[in-house]
C-alpha cells in the first residue's frame, strides 16, 4: 500500500525529524541549536497545516485526539503552576491567594475528563474518534500504577509525609475504580464490551513498550560501553622539560610578588 | 536513622508495589472478562508488535539525537552505527513477522499499514503515560512543597552584627 504524500509531509516526516530537532534543539552550539529550534518550529507548522479532513485517516483522527485533550491539559498545567508557585517556596512565588485557584483548576481539568469519558466521547460530525478508548484506557492503567508508585515513595523516603501519601493513594485507587467501572458497567456512548477489550489491548501494548524499549535501551548502554572500552586509558603526560620549568616559575613569581 | 542497605530495601519495597497494582489490573481485566464478551484482542500479537515498534523508534530516536549532539572531539561511532543497525535490523525483523501472517485484525495486512497503526497506537500510549506522569507528579510535588515550616531564625539576624534584635 503506497503512502498518501500529504500524510508523509504532514505527519510522519515531522514525527521522524522530531528527535533530530529536539537533540539540535539542546546541544551546545549556538548555530546548531538556532537550527534545532527552527526545525522543531519547522515541524509544528506541517503538523498544524494538515490539509485533509481529520476524520479521514487514522492519523488524522489521533491528530484530533490531541487537539481534544487540550482543554483538559492546559487547565491541569496552568492549575499545577499556580499551585506550586503560590506555596511556601522560595523560587518566584505567586500571591498565596492563588494557591485554592490552583487546586481549582486542577479540579476542574479532572471534571472535564470525566465529563469527555462519561457524556461527550470526542466525535467529528457524530463520528466518534476510534483512539479514545485505547487513550482513556492507557491513561487509567499509566495514573494507577504511577500515583501508587508516588505514595509509596514519599512514604518510604519521605519525612512524616502521610498526607501527601493519602492523596496520592486517592488518586491511584480512584484510577483502578474508575477503570473497573468502565470494564463493567461502560460509558453513555460504549458498551463495556468495547472497553474490556480496549483495556486488555493496552496492557499489551504498554508491556511491549516496555520490553522493547528497555531492551534498545539497554542495547544502547551497551554500545557507549563498547566505545568507552575502544578508547583505552588516556596516555602518560610527559614530565615538564627544563624550559617550561623555568617558564612556570617566572609566571609564579610574576603573580606571586608582594603577596607573601 | 538509616543503615547501610536501607536504600535496598526500600527500593525493594516500591518494586514489590508497583508489581501489586500491575498484578491487581490483570486480575481486574481477567476478571470481567470470565463475565463474558469480550472481543479477541490478540494481546500476544499486540505485545510482540509494539515491542518491536518501540525497539525501532527508540532506537531510531536515539540515532538521530546523537547524530544531533555529534561534534569533532566526540567518538560516538559505536553508538551511532550501533543503534542504526540495531533500527534497521528491528524494521527487517518487523517485516519477515508480517509476512509470517503475524498480523493485528482490523487493519490491512500490509507491512506499512501495520507498522502504522502499531506506531500510533505507541504514541497515544506515550502521550497517556506522559500526562499521567505530569499530573502525578505535578500534584506531588506540589503537596510536598506546601508543607510550612518554622522560619528560619537566621533570616531575624542583622547582617552587620549578627545579634538578633529581642536579645
Amino acid at each position: 500500500m503506497l503512502v498518501e504524500e500529504y500524510l508523509l509531509t504532514h505527519y510522519w516526516l515531522p514525527l521522524f525529524l522530531l528527535p533530530l530537532g529536539f537533540g539540535m534543539a539542546i546541544s551546545n552550539e549556538r548555530t546548531r541549536r538556532l537550527i534545532g529550534v527552527g526545525l522543531l518550529i519547522l515541524i509544528s507548522l506541517a503538523i498544524i497545516s494538515y490539509p485533509e479532513r481529520l476524520d479521514s485517516t487514522n492519523e488524522g483522527w489521533s491528530l484530533h485526539l490531541i487537539l481534544t485533550m487540550i482543554g483538559p491539559i492546559t487547565a491541569l498545567l496552568f492549575g499545577i503552576w499556580f499551585a506550586l508557585f503560590s506555596g511556601p517556596i522560595p523560587v518566584a512565588p505567586l500571591p498565596r491567594g492563588m494557591r485554592p485557584f490552583g487546586f481549582a483548576l486542577m479540579i476542574l481539568s479532572l471534571a472535564w475528563l470525566c465529563w469527555m469519558i462519561f457524556e461527550s466521547r470526542p466525535t467529528i460530525e457524530g463520528t466518534s474518534n476510534p483512539w479514545w478508548q485505547h487513550l482513556v484506557s492507557s491513561l487509567l492503567t499509566s495514573m494507577i500504577i504511577i500515583a501508587g508508585f508516588g505514595a509509596a515513595f514519599v512514604l518510604v523516603m519521605g519525612d512524616e509525609r502521610n498526607k501527601e501519601s493519602v492523596i496520592m493513594s486517592i488518586i491511584s485507587i480512584g484510577s483502578f475504580l474508575l477503570l473497573i467501572y468502565l470494564l463493567a458497567e461502560g460509558s453513555s456512548t460504549d458498551d463495556p464490551v468495547f472497553w474490556r477489550s480496549s483495556s486488555w489491548g493496552v496492557l499489551g501494548d504498554l508491556g511491549g513498550m516496555l520490553f522493547g524499549g528497555g531492551l534498545a535501551v539497554v542495547l544502547f548502554v551497551t554500545f557507549v560501553w563498547f566505545g568507552e572500552k575502544r578508547m583505552g586509558a588516556p596516555e602518560e603526560v610527559e614530565p615538564l622539560t627544563k624550559d617550561e620549568s623555568e617558564r612556570v616559575k617566572e609566571i609564579l613569581k610574576e603573580n606571586l610578588e608582594g603577596v607573601a | 536513622m538509616k543503615r547501610e542497605g536501607d536504600a535496598m530495601r526500600d527500593w525493594r519495597t516500591l518494586s514489590l508495589v508497583v508489581l501489586a497494582l500491575v498484578v491487581l489490573i490483570f486480575i481486574a481485566n481477567i476478571h470481567l472478562e470470565v463475565r463474558g464478551e469480550v472481543e479477541d484482542v490478540e494481546i500476544l500479537t499486540r505485545f510482540s508488535h509494539s515491542a518491536i515498534i518501540s525497539f525501532i523508534i527508540v532506537n531510531g530516536a536515539l540515532f538521530l539525537i546523537t547524530l544531533a549532539i555529534s561534534h569533532k572531539h566526540a567518538k560516538l561511532i559505536e553508538q551511532a552505527l550501533g543503534t542504526f543497525l540495531a533500527a534497521i535490523a528491528g524494521v527487517l525483523f518487523f517485516g519477515l513477522f508480517i509476512d509470517s501472517g503475524i498480523t493485528v485484525s482490523g487493519v490491512a495486512s500490509d507491512v506499512w499499514s501495520q507498522f502504522a497503526v502499531g506506531t500510533i497506537r505507541i504514541l497515544i500510549s506515550s502521550f497517556a503515560i506522559i500526562l499521567s506522569f505530569v499530573a502525578s507528579f505535578g500534584l506531588l510535588l506540589t503537596l510536598v512543597t506546601g508543607r510550612e515550616t518554622p522560619p528560619d531564625p537566621l533570616l531575624e539576624l542583622e547582617s552587620v552584627s549578627f545579634d538578633n534584635e529581642e536579645e
